[in-house]
């Protein structure tokens, strides 16, 4: 009696609602604020949760979950995460649209990483230095990615695959003042994921 | 001259692919899809399979033993247990004119969520709702279970 009691309660009190901050892959842990009419409350623990009953009750206190609730519960959506997506940087000769030696040797590494990773979306992100103005750089930096994801086709990359966009000078890769001319803000930035 | 130009309005219309590209830009793509799933989209109900990309206001869905990943253009990866269902209502990732924005509905299932770059950019821009609560993130991962409403 006792026995199935035991049974009973603890499959009544399995929570319905529930949210766990866990370490993002890199280990780095962050934190999750979970909000309603009822009130709200801050994880900013690993492995820390907190249940909710309905919109209108508050959240609960965080409190720690075991490893087994955690694989118990969500085994199956962890176990599908998308691997997380690899980066290449690519440089440009200076002015131009011509890709420096270094980086042109980079290409079968490159199509090696879409070929293995596939079926894969490939983002080509042009980027530029601060040299001349922003508009004109966003139209070079979409240059660059067009240049890339032709160099891609041809190597036999089919262009479904690929999207190209432009940051222009507004995510460099070494800061600098506007209007100044650096290499290494001068590139294209293909994502494999 | 007039059958050239038929012939290439041809060629562009049976390419779906570039009409759709313009007003409906990619935004991200299914990964991992084991057991039974789909995507509403409107009114189309599309089996989901590895490699499809996926557009804003898509609802994802997993059957009894489904389970799927996403992962959107900015890097955030969001994957799915078994019967759950999950709307993308908003979704922002400009940089180059600093725009951000990333809205998730979760009506029900069990979800894994790990943040990426609009997380890093504009953490307060980051939703993920249910019908119980809705959770903000900074920057990070979190796990959620959420019971089909009765």
């Amino acid at each position: 009696m006792i026995c199935l009691l035991g049974v009973i309660s603890s499959c009544c009190n399995r929570p319905k609602n529930m949210f766990v901050l866990v370490p993002d892959p890199g280990g780095k842990v962050g934190r999750i604020v979970i909000e309603n009419k009822g009130g709200k409350q801050i994880v900013s623990k690993a492995n820390m949760a907190v249940q909710v009953q309905n919109a209108k009750t508050p959240p609960t206190i965080p409190e720690p979950v075991s490893q087994k609730e955690i694989e118990k519960t969500f085994t199956a959506a962890i176990s599908v995460a998308p691997q997380p997506p690899v980066r290449f940087h690519l440089f440009f000769k200076s002015g131009g649209a011509k890709l420096t030696e270094a980086s042109h040797n980079m290409l079968p590494k490159i199509l090696a990483t879409i070929k293995k990773r596939m079926p894969c979306d490939i983002l080509v992100i042009g980027h530029t230095d601060t040299k001349g103005n922003a508009e004109k750089n966003w139209k070079l930096g979409l240059k660059r990615a067009e240049i890339i994801k032709g160099i891609l086709e041809r190597l036999g990359v089919n262009p479904r695959h690929v999207e190209t966009a432009s940051f222009g000078e507004k995510a460099l890769l070494v800061p600098t003042p506007d209007n100044v001319s650096e290499p290494k803000n001068r590139f294209v930035e293909i994502i494999v994921q | 001259m007039r059958a050239w130009i038929v012939f290439l309005c041809i060629v562009y219309l049976s390419q779906p692919g570039i009409l759709l590209a313009k007003g409906d830009p990619y935004i991200g793509g299914l990964r991992n899809v084991r057991g039974k799933g789909m995507i509403e989209r409107g009114q189309q109900r599309l089996v989901a399979k590895n490699g499809i990309k996926i557009r804003l206001n898509d609802v994802l869905v997993t059957g009894k033993n489904g389970a799927m990943g996403v992962i959107f253009n900015d890097g955030t990866r969001i994957s799915l247990g078994p019967d759950s269902r999950i709307e993308i209502t908003k979704y922002l990732y400009q940089p180059a004119h600093e725009e951000y924005g990333l809205i998730l509905k979760m009506m029900y299932g069990t979800a894994y969520f790990i943040s990426g770059a609009i997380g890093k950019a504009a953490p307060e821009s980051v939703r993920f709702r249910t019908p119980v609560a809705i959770i903000g993130t900074r920057g990070t991962a979190f796990l959620a279970k959420v019971a089909p409403k009765n």
